[in-house]
């Protein structure tokens, strides 16, 4: 491993962006504060996105890591202890500067700090910690944060970053605790939920009026570093104080992240723990990153495998069917049939399963139901059910309204009629969607710019001998 | 009888005295016509009438709306007022007319023409406010002025005055509209106003914002980031739109 450390600023940043930017979370919404006289920043609770790479992901947040040495060797992980990289860190300094002036200029929303694991986790929180204290504190930063909280590290240390930041997020990495054995050898699923279940709590104490926090005896909390070093001797005590107003603790709630394809799964598995987080933990996003396979490791898939982005997509699509459409996990899979359908969305999936329930007439409908037709969504949904107070809809109406006919109009009816002539068949209907998506999910499976086409793959013929 | 045109400047000022003017006039509906005066093109058979701007009609108009249609439907006719389509105001004045026999609930009257009509307006006149919230891009000069400029469809520099000057309190910074020969400035500790500028006073501004270290990091933070083997420049160019790069410094070469 070399460690450098007089390298430029640029350099720096282009060796903790390349190491953090596997991390899919970029968001910076959830808290809306305003500005305040004498300091820099607010935040909106919509999220601001300031630009999107070359990927399509939106870039919200400097996201870097603090520093990409580790002492962990999980498999998945570029940063992990056994790739031959090189190896730098940030000062405070160095990621106050950064963060300030990028954000002076409208280029970032806010800072995203996370963080390869260097002598102890407990040890790199408080550095952590130091460097977010110093940009609210001295550089008076009042815009978002996001922080890692990082499995293992102690209690007090993570609550202590808590009041700094807006979310904080702990990834989960692999959905079954099997998987995490596996891949991850020094990390295990109890670490990792940990800190989860103490931040949920932390942040349930801070509406509630509850303050419970163990400060006594605090002398041994603080690990010391290797180098004999502690952030008690580092701050002349009395910083650990946790501020009075215990509000503002992790306004913007927890993330967590689990990665997709790099063990053996299934969604169902996937879904449900993610409705499990939501439920139990309070989650506010759960995300999901399709594995990009860069280490060559025996129990990994092979270095160039493509990553699965559309099974991927399929999850989000059904992320967001449980947290904004009222499904829950067990309707959309079962055991049975663990897996998405590759060329349907789940809720086209599961509205074809469920045609009993179809033909819905728009103007009486509930607003529950209306959710669940394919090509009404939750804002014309909400516009159909205030628009029909006033007059009768009509289907040249729902048009206006933002619905997505094509699609929409094989599950309704306005005033008793369907759009067209219909057969309510599943088959039918099947095929007709399918239509519809094919050109989208194959573009998204296959990059079809710029390729020759191959007579063994693209013809089939591979099976022939 | 000759169809009447009223022609008006291009401000939310401008356009509801004119508002006012036709309203009181009471010229029949399908006679009726309210435009822009920049680039109309004189038709035969119509009366023209200029409307000469009146900030007290205007707050009249203002006010009225609000209390009689709503908060919600004022905030929508100001928005389309701001926007670039011709039609803006014949639809703000038909919505006006129908806000006055409905009362409140017309901004829930999804399914009718001009409401949607008016809706869209207002939508696309926002998105695009936020979109530049998003995307502009600050320089800044040897005093440590922010300069940034936008080339907006819309007059959005209204809709993005207040976020900046809730955000960068202690900042001065300047936003220039370069459409509409506008800028947006904003004074550490006070208030913000706009102000009609010149088109050379517009770039001698402009010249003082320099390229600069920290432009060079975010290119390099901004090439670093993407993942390669997710490369969708489709996808790149649904959210953020080619139009909108053309200040923006990490797309600049």
């Amino acid at each position: 491993m070399t460690i450098l450390e007089d390298l430029s600023l640029e350099e720096k940043l282009t060796i903790l962006a390349d190491g953090a930017k596997y991390d899919v979370a970029c968001t910076s919404s959830g808290v809306e504060r305003k500005g305040k006289q004498g300091m820099t920043g607010n935040t909106a609770a919509c999220g601001i996105c300031h630009s999107f790479s070359a990927d399509g992901r939106c870039v919200s947040l400097l996201k870097i890591l603090y520093t990409n040495e580790c002492i962990y060797d999980c498999k998945y992980c570029v940063n992990r202890k056994s790739n031959d990289t090189i190896r730098t860190s940030f000062t405070p300094e160095e990621v106050c500067e950064l963060t300030m002036q990028f954000y002076r200029r409208n280029y970032i929303e806010g800072l995203f700090l996370s963080s390869g694991i260097r002598n102890n986790p407990t040890r790199t929180m408080e550095e952590i910690y130091i460097a977010l204290k110093m940009l609210r504190e001295e550089h008076h930063f009042n815009g978002y944060i996001h922080v890692k909280a990082i499995p293992g590290a102690d209690s007090r240390v993570i609550e202590m970053v808590g009041y700094l930041a807006d979310r904080m997020s702990t990834n989960l990495e692999l959905p079954t605790a099997e998987g995490l054995r596996e891949l991850a050898p020094n990390k295990t699923r109890q670490t990792i939920l940990t800190p989860i279940r103490q931040i949920q709590n932390r942040i349930g104490e801070g509406y509630s009026g509850i303050h419970r926090i163990g400060m006594q005896g605090g002398q041994d909390l603080l690990l010391k570093g290797e180098d004999n070093y502690t952030l008690m001797e580092r701050q002349n005590n009395g910083l650990m104080i946790p501020p009075k107003n215990r509000k503002n603790f992790v306004p913007a709630g927890q993330s967590t992240q689990m990665i997709v394809g790099a063990t053996p799964e299934n969604d169902y598995q996937i879904l449900s723990v993610a409705q499990a987080l939501y439920r139990q933990f309070d989650l506010r996003r759960v995300f999901y990153s399709a594995y990009i396979a860069l280490n060559d490791d025996s129990d990994l898939p092979a270095v160039g495998t493509k990553p699965p982005l559309l099974r991927e997509h399929r999850l989000y699509q059904a992320d967001w069917l449980m947290r904004f459409y009222g499904f829950e996990a067990g309707e959309l899979l079962t055991e049975d049939r663990p897996n998405f359908n590759v060329y349907l969305d789940p809720k086209c999936e599961w509205a074809l399963r469920h045609l009993e329930l179809f033909p819905v007439e728009v103007n009486q409908a509930s607003y529950a139901m209306l959710l669940r037709v394919p090509g009404i969504g939750v804002k014309s949904a909400r516009r159909i059910v205030m628009a029909r107070r006033t007059a009768k809809i009509t289907f040249n109406g729902l048009k206006r309204i933002g619905v997505v006919l094509k699609r929409a109009h094989y599950f309704i009816t306005c005033g008793g009629k369907m759009l067209y002539q219909t057969k309510i068949d599943e088959d039918y209907i099947t095929r007709r969607i399918l239509e519809l998506d094919h050109k989208k999910n194959w573009e998204l499976v296959y990059d079809i710019t710029f390729r020759q086409l191959s007579l063994f793959q693209d013809m089939g013929m591979e099976d022939v001998s | 009888m000759n169809r009447v045109v009223y022609l008006c400047e291009d401000t939310p000022d401008g356009i509801f005295t004119a508002i006012y003017d036709a309203w009181a006039a009471r010229i029949p509906d399908g006679q009726l016509s309210i435009r822009v005066e920049d680039n109309y093109m004189m038709e035969f058979f119509t009366d023209y009438v200029y409307v000469q701007t009146d900030l007290d009609k205007a707050v009249k108009v203002a006010r009225s709306v609000s209390r009689k249609i709503g908060h919600e439907a004022y905030d929508m006719m100001y928005k389309a007022s701001l926007s670039c389509e011709e039609e803006k105001i014949d639809v703000s004045y038909h919505f006006l007319k129908m806000g006055f026999t409905y009362g409140p609930t017309v901004v829930t009257m999804h399914t009718n023409d001009t409401v949607c009509r008016l809706f869209e307006l207002s939508r696309a006149v926002s998105n695009e406010a936020h979109l530049f919230r998003e995307f502009v891009r600050f320089g800044e000069s040897e005093e440590g002025i922010l300069i940034a400029r936008i080339k907006p469809k819309n007059q959005v520099l209204s809709l993005m005055a207040h976020h900046f000057a809730d955000r960068f309190p202690e900042e001065h910074f300047v936003i220039l509209d370069e459409t509409h020969r506008m800028g947006l400035f904003h004074e550490r500790g006070k208030k913000w106003y706009l102000s009609p500028l010149a088109v050379d006073v517009l770039e001698r501004i402009w010249m003082h914002s320099q390229g600069e270290k920290y432009e060079d990091l975010w290119r390099s933070f901004f090439h670093t980031i993407a993942i390669q083997e997710r490369t969708n420049p489709k996808c790149q160019r649904n959210h953020c739109a080619l139009r909108y790069r053309d200040y923006m410094v990490e797309f600049r070469k």
